[in-house]
């Protein structure tokens, strides 16, 4: 699940990748899935990648940002 | 819940009301004949129903009839706990199921559409892994499905971890002493270029010719780095390819996340369930074309560079020919390539990708083997000792296929060694197992059978079951036996059942209260939406 609380870590909290996840692709304005994966979850144990999941869920749940399958592409939304 | 009535603010629109317990939707078509009956809006009418109540995905007709008619608007009776409730959908706002998810999945069984019926339990609309189904079949058979949830849980993290494991291990983290390694190494690197520099170069004759090969020597090494990145790149793409669900969720699982994410969030989530489900699903699963596109391009990119390497080696070789002797070249040649192994071998080490040790990720494995196996022998238990409700169901499964079929039949769940669950239908002739349920008619009423089964079982809703479809192509007796034995049991056991079926042959017994709605291609107004689009 989503951690917060006295038990998250900047290494198991959603929320916490969530805000980094969503800082580079505002920068970048859209991203591959492949590129983000390599650049935030390729030293992947499973928990870090469910973490990966998650976060890419709670930006997609806030709106912030849309999939392209064709192109494999993460596009950013600032105001949805 | 019982559907009352369906209607719709498009003026032409034929309202349908439906009856307590049994309802037909007719079709009939202009003249006899094979593919007369299509077009008429029966099955329309049904993905209206699942559409309008459980948010079904959005298909072709439904995309149809949004483009056909500006903003239309659809109500749908019903008739919850004795109480009336309306559902409406106004296609012009934003799509959101009447029902929630646990609804939704206790009606999975209920609505059954003309393709339906190839299995009576994994149905057409059920994708994905068992885990998006047999937990739910087990539930609605009246088991405690947790165990089996848990099980196939453990068993993703199981296949991450030895993912995990395996990759680990082929990129040689195993090594211990890796510092010294790198010493090594790197010793060996300096002696190497200490060789070639102390090469023989003395027959240089050619100044020019030394500054064209040093110029190609660039080239080759910006090529080979471009190479290596592209390489890098195609190991990636070609992994994702092979690991289509990099991490894998069960619907609950993701459902527990969003309301998680309802309490942290609340008014600020801009999505609904649904949608991000269905993004789920294509960030792990459908991503292949895209993938293999990106595979190809890649590709076409490592050959182009590998021909370009090639040639410049070969004009290298040319050039340096003409400025060292013979055995200088061979010797050159010889250590260069030395050069590049250590080089490539001292980065791999240098790369401190893998922080969690191999022996860790085993050990919880092993842990987890052990929770697997408890698990397994936990819904072996389940199913063997709280079976009351799945006999029961076997019972009326039974009694229905050989009134209607008379075919002896049974429903079995079969565990295996590994405490996985199979589901199957089995058939008896003298005593041996027989073909029967192989034709396609016998499937047919077998997954009707299978479905009004479940609905006697789990009826606290007095709810409905709409079969598609499900007696078209049958004879005639079959037809007479099949209506008589659902319409008596939807009385008996005050359940609503809904069929749509074509108007050839169809049996005396059928009285004209129970056809709803006849749905005709001899005029316009006579089709669903009183017009063709």
């Amino acid at each position: 699940m989503i951690r917060i609380g006295q038990f998250s870590t900047p290494q198991n909290s959603s929320l916490y990748l969530a805000s980094r996840i969503g800082l580079h692709l505002r920068n970048q304005k859209s991203e591959s899935l492949l590129t983000l994966q390599k650049r935030f979850c390729a030293s992947a144990t499973p928990g870090i990648r469910t973490t990966f999941t998650e976060s890419l869920l709670l930006l997609f749940a806030l709106g912030k940002l849309n999939f392209d399958p064709e192109t494999d592409r993460l596009v950013y939304h600032e105001n949805p | 819940m019982k559907i009352l009535k369906i209607s719709s603010d498009i003026p032409s629109f034929r309202s349908v009301k439906f009856n307590k317990n049994f309802s037909i939707v007719l079709g009939v078509a202009k003249s006899r004949g094979e593919g007369k009956s299509h077009n008429l809006g029966k099955t329309t009418l049904i993905e209206l129903i699942d559409h309008i109540l459980f948010g079904s995905r959005v298909s072709a007709r439904i995309k149809a009839i949004k483009e056909s008619f500006q903003n239309p608007v659809f109500r749908v009776d019903l008739l919850i706990d004795g109480e009336h409730r309306t559902v409406i959908a106004d296609y012009s706002k934003k799509k959101k199921a009447a029902f929630s998810t646990e609804i939704k999945q206790a009606y999975e069984y209920f609505i059954r559409f003309q393709d339906d019926y190839k299995d009576e339990f994994r149905k057409v609309s059920i994708r994905g892994k068992d885990l998006s189904w047999k937990p739910l079949l087990l539930r609605l058979m009246g088991f405690n499905e947790r165990p089996l949830v848990e099980k196939y849980e453990i068993e993703a993290t199981i296949q991450d971890y030895d993912k995990f494991i395996e990759i680990a291990a082929s990129s040689g983290m195993k090594r211990e002493g890796r510092d010294e390694e790198i010493t090594q190494l790197e010793a060996r690197r300096n002696e190497l270029l200490d060789a070639i520099g102390n090469l023989n170069f003395g027959n240089i004759e050619d100044s020019t010719s030394a500054q064209l090969a040093s110029e190609i020597d660039a080239n080759i090494l910006s090529a080979k780095k471009e190479l290596f990145i592209q390489r890098k790149e195609l190991s990636a793409v070609t992994e994702a390819i092979r690991n289509t669900a990099f991490v894998e969720f069960s619907a609950e699982r993701i459902e527990q996340i969003y309301s998680d994410l309802n309490i942290y969030f609340g008014d600020q989530l801009k999505r609904d369930l649904s949608d991000v489900q269905e993004f789920f699903i294509q960030i792990t699963e459908n991503r292949t074309t895209a993938l293999n596109s990106m595979k190809k391009r890649i590709l076409d990119r490592v050959y182009s560079l590998e021909e370009k390497v090639s040639n410049l080696n070969t004009k290298r070789a040319n050039y340096l020919q003409l400025i060292v002797t013979p055995s200088s070249i061979d010797i050159y040649r010889q250590l260069s390539s030395q050069l590049a192994e250590t080089e490539t071998e001292l980065s791999l080490l240098k790369q401190d990708i893998y922080k969690e040790s191999i022996q860790t990720a085993t050990n919880e494995r092993n842990l987890l083997r052990t929770q697997q196996l408890t698990l397994a022998a936990k819904v072996a238990t389940e199913i063997d000792e709280h079976d009351s409700k799945f006999r029961e169901i076997k019972d009326q499964y039974r009694q229905i296929m050989s009134e209607v079929m008379d075919i002896d039949s049974e429903i079995d769940i079969e565990k295996n060694s590994t405490g996985n669950l199979d589901f199957r239908t089995v058939s008896w002739r003298d005593q041996s197992p027989s073909q029967e349920l192989k034709g396609e008619m016998a499937k047919k009423i077998s997954c009707a059978a299978f479905d009004v089964a479940l609905r006697i079982v789990n009826n606290d809703d007095s709810g409905f079951i709409i079969h598609d479809g499900v007696i078209d192509n049958a004879d005639k007796n079959i037809k007479k036996k099949f209506i008589e034995a659902m319409k008596r049991r939807a009385i008996e056991f005050d359940f609503q059942y809904i069929m749509t079926a074509i108007s050839d042959d169809l049996p005396d017994s059928v009285e004209n209260g129970d056809i709803v709605i006849t749905l005709s291609d001899k005029s316009e107004k006579e089709l669903l939406f009183g017009k063709s689009f």
